[in-house]
């Protein structure tokens, strides 16, 4: 059997968020080029560019991600693996074999917010207790300026004072005393 | 566990997934916990073949920092 068999790859990479534009370009060229080479052919590249991680890779909170689909031999692995190994600027990679009827698609990679109706509501009912709420304190404040409790100046007129407000305490309905 | 086994069937093989990816992002946080965990299968209500193909992609999502390991 003397057929080469074929298959599909996927590789992504994760640079250091450090790098200038040039120096991208310079290392994705060579990677272009190497994986040319050594391979039967790239199919389509894809470049996100500056991504946020889900948690800190050396230290670096966000990285460039780029991703090779290629054709290739199973015997010309080991060779690219090698050169991924040695380069620096490099933190991550993963290397996948897909299915032959692989379509490529685009994903959506961050989750959508949802939006909150419910936060409108809540201000409306404050406004308009707040409104009654100092209608009714004017009220108050203006029954006990005008009003004092006990008139009259002399003992025995605050006497007699004190004595119809008892009157009318024991005489309300509404008030309960045992 | 198995004795109240929920009878709803697998929503993967609803629509005859094949191939999951782990770059979509959208259909695999739906099998996470609050703490990021991966959510067992009479949970989820997914038959064998796709849990296992669901938390392979999990893995590599985790490694590729797209997903968290825990939140």
């Amino acid at each position: 059997m003397e057929e080469e068999i074929i298959k599909k790859y996927e590789l992504l990479l994760i640079f250091v968020p450090d790098i200038s534009e040039q120096n991208l370009k310079t290392e994705l060229d060579e990677m272009r080029e190497f994986l040319q080479k050594n391979t039967k052919g790239i199919f389509h590249e894809d470049a996100w560019g500056l991504k946020e991680l889900a948690y800190q890779i050396k230290r670096f909170p966000q990285g460039y991600y780029v991703i090779f689909y290629f054709n290739a031999l199973p015997e010309q692995i080991a060779e690219i693996r090698n050169a991924i190994r040695i380069n620096p600027k490099l933190i991550r990679n993963l290397l996948i074999i897909l299915p032959p009827d692989y379509e490529i698609k685009k994903y959506e990679l961050e989750a959508e917010k949802k939006e909150l109706p419910k936060e409108e509501k809540k201000p409306k009912k404050p406004k308009e207790m707040e409104e009654k709420a100092e209608e009714v304190v004017a009220e108050i404040e203006k029954k006990t300026v005008e009003e004092p409790l006990l008139k009259g100046e002399t003992k025995e007129e605050k006497l007699e004072a004190v004595e119809k407000t008892l009157e009318d305490i024991l005489e309300n309905p509404d008030i309960k005393l045992k | 566990m198995t004795a109240g086994r929920s009878k709803k069937p697998c929503g993967l093989c609803k629509y005859n997934v094949k191939y999951i990816d782990y770059k979509n992002l959208k259909l695999l946080r739906r099998f996470l916990s609050q703490y990021g965990k991966i959510v067992p299968k009479y949970y989820s209500g997914n038959c064998l073949w796709h849990q296992k193909r669901v938390a392979h992609a999990i893995k590599l999502a985790r490694e590729a920092a797209l997903l968290p390991y825990i939140k």
